[in-house]
């Protein structure tokens, strides 16, 4: 289980202060897929960045499977994958030497590690490119090496934002999948988006969120009987009051 | 350990695997030193060969004594007189090398030396370095000249013409074999300077590309997200940073011995004499701790700056201040009255490496201490960056 109580994030400079998220609270049960979904700047990276150590609240808490990501942030690190599309990679080394390296960091042994590798490397057909320097590669080829380094350590939580962006469709489609199969085996996913159709196809739940407040949680189901509408899009412009 | 070796490892398979990077910055130094001194021997033996060979074109006014004079000159030179002639001009205007002007209209050399007001005027120009060279064999012969009629003149009043070699001095300079063998030796007058340079000089291109860079290419977030603890990720860095630093001031010393023994003709037996193996042992202390140090520091301003370009600005004072310690530390008496030096950290290894050469009274407690305060102080800058690291005001502080 993974729960926000109360959270609040501000961000504060010489010149202004900026509340990127506001008393944010919610929950994601084990074995789901779990969307954030929000236009750009509703504090959907800033959440899950809280979630995954990178920042910290400035108040609230979060707990991931009963640890608290301030407190105890190397187990949570442990039972996360994180994958943010600020993530990039460069420079000369292989996606092999790059899972090789974050393998050793994970502390997986050796034969494991190469199995492993094997196993992503089969999944995201990077049998072409596997030890081709990254410096190199287009979009997709990185955002497979990103994915398969986050899920190197097979993570009980998969935290992905915004994963198919700047993906060609191929691609962007073998990412979900992806995560569907992930959520077969019993893995907990929280993604956020902009991109409606993803949520509707992807999420078991949806949590709304607009200008760093929760706006609305629930099913797809629920959304749209509460407001009345066909589609997600035209459920969350009623849900955020924009017309 | 493990996960620093792990991050260590990673960091030097990337650079390694950059041949232009490794070129750059283990392997130019040395070509840069070879082709400087190799440079600078090929035109100063051009050189000399070409002033062997002139023909030195002096103007004056009594080219009977001149001629005299340089009869056993070792340069062909060509005397002429001419009326009303501009010398300066000619000098400058290179036409001449020389000019050399009799006061008084007297017949010999010797009269010169006998008569009161009369004197002889030698005329050069600095800007020529032939001019420089005939001028100064004509003073030198001139002097030849008094020598030999002074001897004549002792020796016709029956006095031993020995005495023109009296008193005996018998030079004793004090300093011991290995000051001596330092001050002759401008390898090793410069070995403090060059070794405090290319150990911050090179942190300057890869100590920043690791921190400042990955930050502004947005590839240390991956690596924050791990479990690794922040600590092992400094440490990791900042002993590859130490390794490049080292690598690189030993190939750029290399490269100046190659230089300036191989290609400029000078002595590297002196140099090689001065490195015994306990020289070697405490250099490589020292060595060691400043190369900490500096990773340390580049890494602290790395982890601060938004980008390389900003880290390269803040990192530049300590650039200046081994270059200026650097360089006082090629005077033979730098130091001797600023003892506190040795416990300023970083500036103390300067000063050490120097006194591990020239000072026969070095104390190795001193030294001890300077190594011990210069890791430190690497310790305590290892500890602000991992803060740092930890730190998302920092962490996220990028231009992107």
């Amino acid at each position: 289980m993974i729960t926000f109580n109360n959270v609040n994030k501000t961000f504060k400079t010489k010149k202004k202060t900026v509340e990127a998220v506001k008393d944010l609270s919610f929950s994601v049960n084990p074995g789901e897929i779990f969307g954030l979904l929000g236009p750009n700047g509703a504090g959907k990276t800033t959440s899950l960045r809280m979630l995954s150590t990178l920042l910290k609240p400035s108040s609230g808490s979060i707990d991931v499977y009963g640890y608290d990501t301030v407190n105890s942030s190397k187990e949570v690190r442990e039972r996360i994958g994180f994958l943010s599309s600020d993530m990039n990679l460069t420079g000369n080394l292989s996606p092999r030497e790059y899972l090789k390296f974050f393998g050793n960091l994970n502390h997986i042994d050796e034969e494991k590690l190469d199995r492993r590798i094997e196993e992503l490397k089969g999944y995201f057909e990077m049998d072409k490119f596997i030890d081709r320097k990254v410096g190199t590669f287009s979009t997709g080829m990185k955002q497979k090496t990103l994915i398969s380094i986050a899920l190197i350590h097979d993570p009980e939580v998969i935290v992905f934002d915004e994963p198919t962006n700047g993906l060609d469709i191929m691609t962007a489609r073998q990412v979900l999948d992806f995560l569907k199969d992930l959520r077969k085996k019993g893995k907990t996913i929280i993604l956020s988006t902009h991109i409606m159709s993803v949520a509707q196809k992807m999420c078991d739940r949806i949590a709304i969120v607009h200008e760093g407040r929760l706006k609305e949680i629930g099913t797809l189901k629920y959304l749209l009987e509460k407001t009345g509408t066909d589609e997600l899009e035209d459920a969350f412009f009623n849900i955020v009051e924009v017309k | 350990m493990k996960d620093i070796l792990t991050i260590f490892r990673k960091e030097v398979n990337h650079l390694f695997k950059d041949r232009r990077t490794v070129f750059n910055i283990l392997v130019m130094p040395m070509i840069i030193f070879i082709m400087i001194f190799g440079l600078m021997g090929m035109f100063m033996n051009s050189k000399e060969e070409e002033l062997q060979k002139t023909l030195y074109r002096i103007y004056t006014n009594n080219s009977g004594i001149l001629g005299q004079i340089l009869t056993d000159s070792s340069y062909d030179t060509y005397l002429f007189e001419e009326k009303d002639y501009d010398i300066e001009k000619s000098l400058t205007d290179k036409n001449i090398h020389a000019a050399v002007i009799f006061d008084g209209n007297l017949n010999s050399f010797d009269d010169y030396l006998t008569s009161n007001s009369p004197s002889i005027k030698l005329y050069s120009y600095s800007g020529s370095m032939a001019s420089e060279r005939i001028a100064s064999s004509i003073s030198y012969l001139m002097r030849e000249s008094r020598d030999v009629y002074l001897n004549k003149i002792i020796a016709e009043k029956g006095i031993d013409t020995a005495i023109m070699q009296k008193p005996t001095i018998e030079m004793h300079n004090v300093a011991t074999e290995k000051q001596k063998n330092a001050q002759n030796n401008f390898l090793i007058m410069m070995l403090p300077y060059l070794l405090a340079l290319y150990l911050v000089q090179a942190s300057f291109g890869i100590g920043f590309d690791t921190t400042a860079g990955e930050k502004e290419r947005q590839t240390l977030t991956i690596l924050l997200t791990n479990q690794v603890a922040r600590t092992s990720i400094v440490w990791g860095k900042i002993l590859f940073i130490m390794l490049m630093n080292v690598l690189s001031a030993v190939t750029s010393v290399i490269g100046l011995t190659i230089g300036a023994t191989v290609m400029m003709g000078g002595n590297s037996s002196d140099m090689l004499a001065a490195f015994t193996p306990q020289t070697v042992l405490f250099l490589f202390l020292v060595v060691i701790s400043m190369s900490v140090l500096i990773a340390s520091i580049i890494a602290m301003i790395g982890i601060f700056s938004k980008s390389v370009k900003e880290a390269t600005a803040l990192g530049m004072p300590l650039m200046i201040i081994v270059i200026l310690v650097g360089i006082i530390s090629m005077q033979p008496e730098a130091f001797e009255t600023m003892r506190w030096l040795l416990y300023v950290p970083l500036v103390n290894g300067i000063v050490h490496i120097k006194e591990l050469f020239t000072n026969p009274q070095i104390s190795y407690m001193t030294l001890g201490l300077s190594v011990i305060i210069n890791f430190v102080f690497a310790g305590i800058f290892t500890l602000i960056t991992a803060r740092m690291f930890g730190d998302e005001k920092y962490i996220f502080r990028t231009e992107n």
